[in-house]
């Protein structure tokens, strides 16, 4: 009795019944010619041969020898020629089908009649592309693809006011005076308090503009050390405040919630959304930065961002109103924190403060570099004199 | 349920009026460096460049801007806008209207009156990748033919530096390995490795490989517009019309800009 796959299965299967073994050797699935070798059921299989005898006739594909258009016959070779340098091929050079990749130089100059048929094999070493570099020098021409942004016009978008060039006037136009009721003010405020008008507290416009030019200063600053600024303003009226403001210096922001964590628990809040490091290793966890500097143009409803910047030592730039205590922040700007302009008119303040500590940044690379330059150029000069 | 409602009414409530913003920026088509009225002799008539330029190609990005007002895309280069909903899930209509923009424009400046000729660098370079420039011309204008419905045609360069055919189907676009739109249901068997030993198919052995790896989108090098539009005006729909397109289409390429685009590897 032959030993069949099939009998070789029942017998293990009664021994040990949770054997696997290979699909291929129970003959489940066809393995082209050596499966129905050694079959004892040899009657089914003699019926399915029968079957499927005349299969591969039916299901012919046109050889890629044959010209498929014949009337493009300016590209491609005639058929017979191609033919018949193909079987001259074959017989004449068996050792350059072998190794493609490498002998296809002395290949090519063995039997030029090659080049004209399909056999050729491309002389193609895969080297792998450096891909940061191939995008960088791509790029500027794939963004000019598809559209084209309108530029803004330089006349209509009003230029932002320096703090060197603020006035008294400007600050109370923005309505920055004008505090809470006096029945909800914080002692600690008082220093920055003008007087009392209306059951409100008014604030002394010549404290804030004081503040709010130190508070430019340090800006800058950090801005022309290449911080990371960020701007928090959440209230309803004020996201395109605090969003222009940051787009107009390449800060960040946050115009909604500020989910608490956001510094302490970097890793989970931050971390899914930070790209890994370039030289990071297998395993290693993304790194989320912090803010350098962080300013609140509500401080009284972000509490918790204040409480986690100053748990990481981080200076924060706010506007304080005659409800809030100034000493939470580190630099305090006393002013009004409800009106839409006030707010407006310190965040662009202080956005334009940025950009003169980003334009600092810039004028300095370029002073170094230039003098490197110099320098290389000179010691390049002192080598040739030397020479000579 | 009430304040499911609510929360639903915030999601969609436009910013108030009370916050100014200046108007965001919109997207125009850029430039051609020629004009529309002469069209790019000898593949495209100042009729056909009119329909592909001036009403399809700004009809797609009029569709863009529509798309993108008020939305995180606003005031976002198209190229990011591009790249940005071809990552999300859900943009498709904008992802659609961008690529078939972005795809038009690419085609578009690719082509000229007075084309530069092809630099040996760059023959030689396609005939690592191919075998022979005659090779390319004879693979690409089969796969070009043989894209069966709309599409783009195009030689893409992939990670390790080596040239392959691509055939995407409708607004598909090289960038994104999930955009591709490469699957050409009319074709008799659903794997690309049969397709390719059929040579009426749009794939062939130089065309990308059919397993997509994890992140691998290709760079696109050069790309004919199959789609009708682009071909109808000139050449008609009848086969040996489409064949002469693709014919006329490598007279017209410019090589010069073709080859400002392929990465020069150390042997270049």
């Amino acid at each position: 009795m032959t030993y069949s796959p099939r009998a070789i299965l029942r017998v293990s299967q009664k021994q040990a019944p949770h054997t696997w073994m290979r699909a291929t050797q129970i003959g489940l699935y066809s393995t082209g010619k050596g499966s129905g070798a050694g079959d004892d059921d040899d009657d089914d299989d003699d019926i399915l041969d029968a079957m499927l005898a005349g299969v591969e006739d039916d299901f012919a594909v046109a050889k890629p020898s044959s010209p498929v258009t014949p009337k493009l016959s300016e590209l491609s070779p005639s058929p017979i020629k191609s033919e018949a340098s193909y079987t001259s091929a074959n017989l004449d050079t068996p050792a350059s089908s072998d190794a493609p990749a490498s002998s296809d130089a002395p290949a090519s100059s063995n039997a030029p009649v090659r080049e004209e048929t399909d056999v050729l094999e491309p002389a193609f070493t895969p080297k792998p592309v450096d891909i940061e570099k191939r995008l960088k020098a791509l790029l500027p021409e794939f963004m000019s693809y598809g559209g084209q942004l309108v530029r803004k016009p330089k006349s209509t978008s009003k230029s932002n006011p320096s703090s060197h060039s603020l006035t008294i006037a400007e600050l109370l136009a923005a309505g920055l005076h004008l505090g809470h009721s006096t029945c909800l003010w914080n002692v600690a405020s008082m220093p920055f308090i003008f007087g009392i008008r209306d059951g409100i507290s008014i604030i002394n416009l010549e404290h804030t503009l004081t503040h709010l030019r130190r508070a430019c200063n340090v800006t800058k600053v950090v801005a022309r050390q290449g911080g990371i600024i960020l701007f928090i303003g959440t209230r309803d009226g004020m996201e395109y405040v605090t969003i222009d403001a940051a787009k107009s210096c390449n800060a960040y922001y946050v115009s909604t919630k500020w989910c608490p964590g956001t510094i302490t628990n970097a890793q989970q809040i931050i971390g899914p959304h930070t790209p890994r490091q370039p030289d990071a290793r297998p395993g290693d966890l993304p790194k989320p930065f912090r803010p350098d500097l962080i300013i609140v143009l509500n401080p009284m409803e972000n509490m918790n961002a204040i409480k986690e910047a100053t748990r990481f030592n981080i200076p924060t730039i706010g506007i304080t109103d005659t409800n809030a205590d100034p000493r939470i922040v580190s630099y305090p700007i006393p002013g009004n924190d409800d009106s839409v302009r006030g707010v407006e008119l310190v965040a662009n303040v202080l956005a334009e403060a940025a950009k003169e500590g980003d334009a600092l940044a810039v004028e300095v690379s370029k002073r170094q570099s230039r003098q490197m330059i110099e320098e290389r150029v000179d010691r390049m000069k002192a080598v040739m004199s030397g020479r000579q | 349920m009430l304040r499911s409602a609510l929360r639903l009414h915030r999601a969609i409530a436009t910013p108030l009026a009370s916050s100014f913003r200046p108007a965001a920026r919109l997207h125009t088509v850029p430039p051609l460096p020629y004009t529309v009225e002469a069209g790019v002799s000898p593949l495209l008539s100042p009729t056909a460049l009119k329909v592909i330029y001036a009403d399809h190609l700004a009809g797609l990005v009029d569709r863009v801007n529509e798309l993108i007002a008020g939305t995180q895309y606003e005031d976002k280069a198209f190229y990011e806008v591009l790249m940005d909903s071809a990552r999300s899930l859900n943009e498709l209509q904008l992802f659609n209207n961008a690529s078939q923009a972005w795809n038009n424009d690419f085609f578009l400046r690719s082509l000229s009156s007075t084309p530069g000729k092809m630099s040996d660098a760059l023959a030689k370079r396609i005939a690592d990748c191919f075998g022979s420039v005659e090779v390319f011309r004879r693979e690409f204008t089969t796969n070009a033919l043989g894209l069966f419905g709309s599409g783009w045609t195009w030689l893409v360069e992939d990670r390790d530096g080596r040239l392959v055919l691509l055939n995407t189907y409708n607004a598909g676009s090289p960038h994104h390995r999930r955009r591709m739109q490469r699957h050409d249901e009319t074709a008799t068997n659903s794997d690309l490795v049969s397709q390719a030993q059929n040579p009426y198919s749009g794939v062939s052995r130089y065309s990308a490989p059919a397993k997509q790896m994890a992140n691998n989108s290709y760079t696109p090098i050069l790309c004919i517009s199959m789609w009708e539009h682009a071909y109808l005006t000139d050449y008609g729909v009848t086969r040996e019309g489409r064949q002469k397109y693709v014919e006329t289409f490598f007279k017209t390429v410019d090589w010069s800009v073709v080859e400002g685009r392929v990465f020069r590897a150390g042997g270049f």
